[in-house]
């Protein structure tokens, strides 16, 4: 009911709802056709259009008055194992290194130093600022290097005594001399250093040296593996809700056309060839085949090559009490072509001619019920009152236009002749292929020319 | 009717919502290893070669030279002074066999399990070309920006054995000055041989120290030096030696039976009075003093490096010198 409810506000949008779903449901098949391929459209573009990037880079810009930049450890196999580290500075040296996070962090307590402490979204790092990482770096005892006075000659001791003057004076030191770095990169204005993430605690040092040395900038990338979580489930749905709406396209187009072989599916009871064929030269093929109503044009030639002088009578196989409990469902969900199209059923005037129905010779199955078949009789009227309506529809909804030919003339209402059928065994093949063809809104080819069609449709008519 | 259809469209709108957030995972967050109770050796294999292939390097461009000046980059303390006197002795005679021949090839490599500074890392070298005993080095990394600096060196003794230690992948633990659980503790096995060099056997701590070479070949440089000096300027000449361990320079490692190995640096001084005469020095001594003779006193400056090996507490055994190095660095003299 909510169903109907939404789709009768796609179908309506400007007028309420109360005619309610008998009349809506016209435009259910189409509903639930658009709904299916927009479903399928939103799981593709799940998986493309909007697919994250299978390259995760997170910058960081630090502003201060710092040279070092370095990541807490975690941070460098946090999206992947793999990461590419790029620093760069504009104007100086640019020195990467990868260590021990206590090392790191010794090595960076000497200058004042920005953080990296995780992702503050996909594309930027969050950092914090040094001084809060220093006070647990001190505990190490690192300020007071110069405090390890060795007496020592006086050679050694001047020498140490400028290494640790140039090692104290932030902006100038040098991570590349220090040997504590697993891997390090250096390069001007730019550094760029690959790392694969191995057992322990592990950071990477950025620094740009230089006596006008500013904050580097550090980028890390990681290769990210992306899933489509969304794009089976979303083409399963879609393709369902696909699959029904055409269905029920389908059957609202071919119901229009060919009420009598959408009525022996419903009923499920297969149709004496000989029956349909005087009603006239629209829908009179099927009915002989409705077990095979899936067949293919030529499997349905060639065993009407094998079958024709036996009518096909028997009770209904599985098949087709399954295809007509699934009709029936979906007939349901359609709206009565009666109520539809507004016209009178042609049920009544199909109930009196039918005991002539049954063509002489013709055996008739005791479980049919001819009077309830909605066929015209061969004296009636052809029903070609029910078709404008859900041709409309069907148009307005992309349907190929029907076939104009298709709508006929009322033929001159001739007498069944027996034995017609076996003068003309060549001929109903390619009628009853033709007949599907034009329920589908194909053009007849199966003389050659719409003429030539035309003419084996009169000639069926004609027996 | 518009009730509904805003309903609707809130209803697109969320299954829209829902497919375009889900596409967004959240954020990771760092997961770091845990901090190891104890620290990881503070460098790698690789990190050891590379620290000992400078060394070498900067050893190399002082060597062919004799020119002190490269090797303050990766030397330090007693084996930065050593090697300059030595220089300076290999240049006036123009022998370097003067010089301490230091390989770099290891044996052994005790890395310390540590996160501080300064850190120490032990290394045996190979045997070196001239088939002496293999060096202890003694490499030392002041602060967290200083390199690795071979700080001292010492001669493996004849018939000793090191004692058992890790592996460098597992490293070593540093051991504190004070460490218990030794038969002495560091500290005080430096102070006590150093007393034990003064005063021989007849010190109290004698008798818990293995003899050693190092000690006997001390006692006999030193009486040959007297009995010279007292055949050539009969009472006019004085001899004395103190011993001095160096404050600051001790690195002890724990070692797998329990034990401990302790490297120190220490100082022996002998010092030369004269009341009489003149005492003539010949080349290497020469180019240390500056001069070749002096007439009123002399000091010789010895740089020493000592390593020792320190059983468990509660062990019967004694404490054994592994390795020495004594290396005169100064002499002045007037």
């Amino acid at each position: 009911m909510l169903w109907c409810a939404w789709t009768a506000s796609l179908a309506y949008p400007e007028t309420s709802v109360p005619k309610g779903c008998s009349v809506l449901r016209r435009f259910l098949p189409a509903a639930t056709t658009l709904l299916g391929l927009l479903v399928v459209a939103l799981g593709i573009a799940s998986a493309t259009l909007w697919k994250a990037s299978s390259t995760v880079h997170a910058v960081v810009t630090p502003t201060g008055g710092g040279n070092v930049v370095i990541t807490a450890p975690g941070v460098l196999d946090l999206v992947a194992p793999d990461v590419t580290i790029r620093a760069s500075a504009p104007g100086s040296r640019v020195v990467l290194a990868i260590g021990r996070d206590t090392d790191v962090a010794g090595w960076a307590a000497g200058s004042s130093f920005v953080r990296v402490t995780g992702l503050s979204s996909w594309t930027r790092l969050a950092t914090e600022a040094g001084p809060t990482v220093a006070a647990g770096a001190s505990a190490s005892p690192t300020a007071g290097a110069g405090a390890s006075a060795s007496p020592t000659a006086g050679a050694s001791a001047s020498a140490t005594a400028t290494a640790r003057s140039q090692s104290t004076s932030a902006a100038t030191a040098d991570p590349a001399v220090s040997d504590n770095w697993l891997v390090q990169a250096g390069g001007d204005n730019a550094a760029t250093l690959t790392w694969s993430n191995r057992p322990g605690r592990w950071s990477v040092l950025a620094a740009s040296v230089g006596d006008e040395a500013t904050m580097p900038e550090l980028e890390l990338s990681w290769p990210h593996p992306v899933g489509t979580p969304w794009l089976v489930p979303a083409i399963a749905l879609g393709g369902a809700l696909l699959v029904a709406g055409l269905g029920l396209l389908s059957l609202q187009v071919l119901r229009a056309r060919s009420p009598q072989l959408v009525e022996a599916w419903r009923t499920g009871v297969p149709v004496p060839a000989g029956a349909a064929t005087p009603s006239g030269g629209v829908p009179d093929a099927a009915p002989a085949h409705t077990e095979q109503g899936t067949l293919t044009r030529r499997q349905l030639r060639e065993r009407e090559r094998s079958h024709q002088d036996v009518p096909v009578v028997a009770t209904p196989g599985r098949l087709a009490r399954l295809r007509a409990r699934l009709v029936t469902s979906a007939l349901a969900l359609l709206s009565p072509a009666t109520q539809r199209v507004g016209t009178p059923t042609p049920s009544p005037r199909v109930a009196t001619p039918t005991p002539s129905v049954p063509a002489p010779g013709r055996a008739t199955s005791p479980s049919s019920q001819p009077s309830s078949l909605p066929f015209p009789g061969p004296a009636a009227p052809r029903p070609a009152a029910p078709a404008p309506a859900p041709v409309a529809a069907a148009a307005r909804w992309g349907a190929p236009p029907p076939d104009s030919q298709l709508l006929p003339v009322p033929p001159a209402p001739v007498a069944p002749v027996a034995g017609a059928p076996v003068e003309h065994q060549s001929t109903a093949a390619s009628i009853r292929a033709d007949a599907w063809r034009r329920a589908w809104g194909f053009p007849g080819i199966a003389s050659g020319t719409d003429n030539a069609t035309e003419d084996t449709a009169d000639q069926g008519e004609g027996r | 009717m518009s009730t509904r259809r805003r309903l609707t469209a809130a209803a697109l709108i969320g299954v829209l919502g829902l497919l375009l957030t889900s596409c967004a995972a959240d954020l990771p967050i760092p997961h770091p290893d845990p901090e190891p109770a104890v620290p990881r050796p503070a460098l790698d294999v690789q990190e050891i070669s590379a620290v000992l292939r400078s060394v070498g390097a900067a050893l190399k461009a002082g060597d062919a030279k004799n020119n002190p000046a490269p090797l303050a980059a990766r030397l330090s303390g007693p084996a930065l002074a050593s090697r300059t006197a030595e220089y300076l002795v290999s240049a006036k005679s123009a022998d370097p066999s003067l010089r301490t021949e230091l390989p770099v090839g290891t044996q052994t490599v005790i890395a310390p399990d540590t996160n501080t500074w300064p850190r120490a890392l032990v290394v045996v070298t190979e045997q070196p070309q001239n088939l002496q005993t293999p060096r202890i080095l003694t490499l030392v990394q002041d602060d967290a920006r200083s390199p690795y600096r071979l700080w001292g060196w010492a001669r493996l003794l004849p018939d000793t054995r090191m004692p058992p230690t890790a592996t460098p992948a597992a490293g070593t633990v540093p051991l504190a000055p004070n460490a218990t659980g030794l038969l002495v503790s560091p500290k005080d096995v430096v102070t006590r041989y150093a007393d034990v060099l003064a005063k021989g056997d007849s010190s109290t701590f004698a008798a818990s120290f293995a003899p050693d070479v190092f000690r006997k070949q001390l006692a006999a440089t030193l009486a040959a030096t007297t009995k010279g000096l007292v055949q050539g300027l009969g009472s006019a000449a004085k001899v004395a030696e103190t011993y001095h361990p160096r404050a600051g320079e001790l690195y002890s490692f724990s070692t797998l039976d329990g034990g401990a190995l302790v490297i120190a640096g220490m100082t022996t001084t002998t010092s030369l009075t004269l009341s009489g005469g003149k005492v003539e020095f010949q080349n290497d001594v020469a180019a240390l003093l500056g001069t070749t003779t002096v007439s009123s006193s002399a000091t010789f400056v010895w740089s020493d490096v000592v390593v020792f090996s320190v059983p468990p507490k509660g062990s019967s055994a004694k404490i054994q010198l592994l390795a020495a190095e004594h290396v005169r660095t100064a002499i002045t003299g007037k």
